[in-house]
This record gives C-alpha cells, structure tokens and sequence, in this order.
C-alpha cells in the first residue's frame, strides 16, 4: 500500500506540532528567503507603518540598508525623525498600495512629471499631496514642494538601483483618486491636508486583479532600472484605521489584508525574484491569541516585532560572497549621523482616527 | 584710548578689531575660537551678563572683564558688535558631506545638489546646531544695542548664501541688528568677495574689510556719535 502524501512530512507541515506545541518564536522551518544573496546585501524598504521596523531592525543590525535621501551629518534624531528621514530608503512617506508605489515609479523614471502632481495650499503653507507629512509644517512655497518632491522621486529611483532586495509592505487595499487627473493619494485629502472635494476625489476599494496588474507593472519598471532587484513582499499586520467601504472595519480590515496576503502568494509563486514573507501571520494569526498588539489592538507591540524581526534574519540566506561596492553609502552615513533611533514610528493613516467623533 | 565698543565673537571679529585700531577707535573684545562658541562654552547669564566654562574661555573673558573694570561686561553700556553663532563652516561641511542643497524661495538649491532641503528643515538644523549661541543673542539684545555681524562671503556656495539668510533672519527675530558689510562691497547678496577682501586663508576677511565694515556702522550712528558728529 502506497504511504499517504502526509505521512512523511515533518512536524512543521501539521498545525499540532507546527504551532500549537511550539512557542510563537519556535516555529521550526518558518520561512527561508527563496534566494542566495551576499552577505552584504543592500535591502530598500518602503510600504505601511509596518515596514518602518524593517527599516530599522536593518540599520540596528548594521546590515546594508540604502538610504539615498539621508539627513546631512550632524542632523539631531528628533529632527531627523520630525522630518522623516531615515524612515524609509527615500522620503516617500508611508506607500500604503501598490497603486501609490506605481505613481512613484512613474516619477522616479520621469521627475518632470512631479509638477503635475497635485500641491495642497493651507493657512501658508504648502503640503505634498503624495506625503501631506513627510515636513512637519507643511513647505514654504510650491516651488518647494515641487523641487522636494524630484529630489525625493530620483532617491527613490537610486535606492531601487542601489538594492538587491527592494522590501515591500502591503498595506492597505482602500485609497483615494483624482477622478479627473488619476492621481493617487496616501491618504484622503482633508485629513491631514488639503480638502475634500466629493466630486473629485473617489473612494478605491482595489481588488486583486488591480493590485496584481499595478504590482506587475511595478516590477517591470523596477527591473527597468535594476535587472538584478529582488522584492520581498510583506503584508502589514495592522489593520485599519478606519474604512471608507460600506463595511464594519473589522471586516474591511479582514477582507483588505487577505486580498493582499492572497496578492502576496501568488505574486511569490508567479516570479522568481519575488518572495513573501509572512510577518503577518505571526503577529496576527490565532496562535499569538492578539498577544503581539497594544491595548488598542492595532499597534503592533515591541514583542511581536522582535519575532517577526528574528523569523526575518533567521530566514534570510546571506550566504553568498559578499559583493564589492563601490561606494559603501550606508557606512558612510551610520558613521557621519548615528542616528539613535526612537521608538515611535511615524504612521500617517493614525491620522484618520482624528476624524473620529466618537 | 576710552573704549567705545565691545566686540564680541570669533575669528571673524578680529577684522573689526583691525578696522576699529585703523580708525582710532578704542574697543574691548571678548574673543574665542568658533569651536568654543558653538561648543557652548559661553553662555548668558541674568546678573552676571556673558559668562564663560572655566579654562581659557573663562580666563578671556575675565580678563575683559578686568580691563573694562566691570563684573557684567554689558554695565558698561557700550554698543556692542558681534560675530558668533554662524557657524557656516560647520554647517557647511556637514550639509555639504552628502551633497544636500537648501531650498531657495523660488525652489532652487544649487545645481550640484543631490538632494533638496527644505528651508523649514534647514531652520531646524540651524536652530539645533546654533541654538545656544541664539540664546545668548536674545538676551544680550535686551541689555545692549547689538549688531550682528555676517562673516565675509569667501564663496559664493549656494547652501552659503541660504544659511547666511536664515541665520541672520533669525538673529532680527532674536532682536539684534544685523549687518553684513559684503554686501556693501558687492552689491548683491551672492557674489563673492574679490581675493583682496580677503586674509591669506581665504576665510577670513583682511583689514580692510573690517575697516569698511567699521566705518559704515559710524556712519549709521551704530556706535561712536561723538566720532560721528
């Protein structure tokens, strides 16, 4: 009699002795990168507020994170932060689709196209419509905005250039657009800057098809400008703030995140050099019983990231020899900033629980 | 020769210094290196006026202090003129590590800039870097007439020309006057200073600068009236 196909699996393959008996930081086998790379590979990050702890777990670990639009030497951390440098490998801001991460794709390969993008004027001062945060009070004038923004879409289009790993936090499937122009936004117009405009600006619920052909579309781009770039996908376990969809945003935020996770498999299995890891089911899978979330059950508390972070340099195959770099950008830039990182990130969607009247 | 003005700062208060011996004007100075003063290690104090970390700071400063025979060098009432809290060598080799450039009003930041600054990050890194050096300004305004005075334009760097705007932007907003003798020199806010304005090291500004600097806050009734009139 042939063995059943299960009988041979190793303890990790059965929910038993895979999850239920094994410490949430113990699962056996939990995820391997599906590449070899050099042992000083270079990893840009960008995505939700989720991919802000990959971030800096790279840069705590003295591992080659690009960061193509650092703060000047000498800047204070507090002043760094408050301007969102050194949160991602560019100051794009939080990139919460896959739709926004198109649109700075587009402008990294064609910075004249950021004066078309839309600048938001409020009591003075001049905000980005792409990242209405990323300058505390907002710029001085829209020439500022405008010239930011190119420098800001060129050090994105270099830390793709620079990467070996371009990791990628999907967060949010809910969005908003121009209906005239098709400009995406981060965030709604009106609650952080700029005003809403119900004629104009539409809700976008996108759908598995969308995020997958403006995913596909991203990735030839990005190969454009580094044939050798590998993405790792995440999905960010943080569920929403609030939705714009007519449903309970418990069920929003179920049906957002498992459309992405659902996006994020199946873009692993479709390409090679891509890969999924899967931070979001240790901090919000049933095993860790909400364990990894604050009392607000959204934030993800320090514990859960600390495993999620040991699951990712765990599984990561450094293994290769390392490659000679011309210029070692990020040493140069740990050396000169020693930036002491502090311990809030900077999570633009809160914003939303402003609008809350309740 | 009776002391009618209290000089005060680094390296670039020494032309003033030259410019003041060269139209027989009688000064106190109050000097120290650039590193001292943006190290912090001079400081205001309500009662006691400027007041300086022990070592060499402290020993300079008493010394003024001796020679004006006061304990608060600002009970003397002299108009006071000062260079500190620049600090543009500082701020200018540390911007300029990774290619960063300031935004102008209109958005320019300088074709060899890599990478834009806003000028409201550019403020804050000012206000971080030189901010005790601006806690001292505020306050000796208070208690004396003081004019700031801007280092001469060695270079015509863009990220020089923004800092030196936001700086000296800063020092009105403190209460302090503010001059800036290159530009009685070039007649813009951007070109540099002819080599002839300049010491051999090309930073500082030679005697004759400061002559001309001096010379024009005579005549702008900033100190010296008796002289004036």
């Amino acid at each position: 009699m042939t063995q059943n196909p299960y009988a041979q699996l190793p303890a990790h393959k059965f929910w038993r002795t895979g999850v239920s008996q094994v410490g949430v930081s113990e699962y056996e086998s939990f995820w391997r990168s599906k590449w070899d790379l050099p042992e000083n590979a270079r990893f840009s990050t960008y995505g939700s507020c989720f991919a802000q702890h990959i971030s800096r777990e790279l840069r705590e670990r003295k591992m080659d994170w690009v960061n193509t639009e650092c703060a000047p030497a000498r800047t204070p951390p507090p002043v760094a932060q408050a301007y969102n440098y050194g949160v991602f490998s560019s100051r794009t801001g939080n990139i919460y689709t896959t739709r926004q991460l198109l649109m700075w794709l587009v402008l990294a390969n064609d910075p004249s196209q950021c004066a078309l993008i839309e600048t938001w004027e409020q009591d003075g001062r001049f905000y980005d419509s792409l990242r209405p945060a990323v300058e505390p009070d907002g710029f001085a004038s829209e020439a500022e905005v405008i010239a930011s923004r190119i420098s800001t879409a060129q050090a994105f289009g270099r830390s793709i250039e620079e990467a070996d790993v371009f990791v990628f936090t999907l967060g949010l499937t809910e969005g908003w657009e121009n209906a005239e122009t098709g400009q995406v936004y981060p965030m709604c117009p009106g609650t952080m800057a700029g005003t809403f405009d119900a004629d104009v600006h539409v809700f976008k619920n996108y759908r598995y098809p969308e995020i997958v052909a403006d995913f596909d579309h991203a990735l030839t781009m990005m190969q454009g400008m580094n044939p050798d770039i590998s993405v790792l996908l995440t999905v960010s376990p943080v569920p929403l703030t609030a939705t714009a969809s007519d449903d309970h945003v418990l069920a929003a935020t179920t049906y957002s995140k498992s459309v992405l996770r659902s996006v994020a498999g199946d873009l692993a299995q479709e390409h090679d050099c891509v890969d999924y890891f899967p931070s979001y089911e240790v901090i919000s899978g049933t095993p860790t019983k909400g364990m990894f979330y604050e009392q607000n059950l959204r934030s993800v508390a320090r514990e859960g990231v600390d495993v999620v972070m040991g699951y990712f340099f765990g599984g990561l195959r450094l293994g290769q020899e390392p490659v000679a770099r011309v210029d070692d950008v990020t040493a140069r830039i740990d050396a000169m900033i020693k930036q002491e990182e502090a311990d809030e990130l900077i999570c633009e969607e809160m914003a939303l629980e402003l609008s809350n009247a309740s | 020769m009776q002391a009618e003005v209290l000089i005060i700062g680094d390296s670039h208060t020494d032309t003033l210094a030259r410019g003041c011996e060269r139209l027989g004007i009688g000064y106190h100075h109050v000097r120290a290196s650039g590193g001292a003063w943006f190290e912090g290690k001079y400081a205001f104090h309500p009662g006691r006026g400027l007041i300086a970390q022990p070592g060499p700071p402290k020993k300079k400063l008493n010394a003024v202090k001796e020679e004006m025979g006061v304990e608060n060098i600002f009970d003397a009432g002299l108009p006071v003129i000062a260079s500190f809290g620049f600090n543009l060598g500082m701020l200018l080799s540390a911007v300029g590590a990774f290619d960063h450039g300031i935004a102008g009003p209109d958005g320019c930041c300088g074709e060899s800039a890599q990478t834009v600054l806003s000028r409201g990050f550019a403020q804050q890194y000012i206000e971080a870097s030189n901010g005790k050096n601006f806690r001292i300004i505020k306050n000796v305004a208070k208690v004396a007439d003081l004019t700031m005075v801007v280092p001469p334009r060695a270079d015509a760097r863009h990220n020089r020309f923004q800092f030196v705007e936001l700086i000296c932007d800063r020092m009105v907003q403190l209460g302090a006057d503010v001059f800036d003798p290159s530009v009685m020199i070039t007649k813009d806010m951007t070109t540099a200073l002819d080599q002839k304005w300049l010491n051999e090291d090309g930073v500082h500004a030679a005697p004759e600068y400061g002559e001309l600097a001096v010379k024009t806050l005579l005549e702008h009734g900033v100190f010296g009236q008796k002289k004036a009139a």
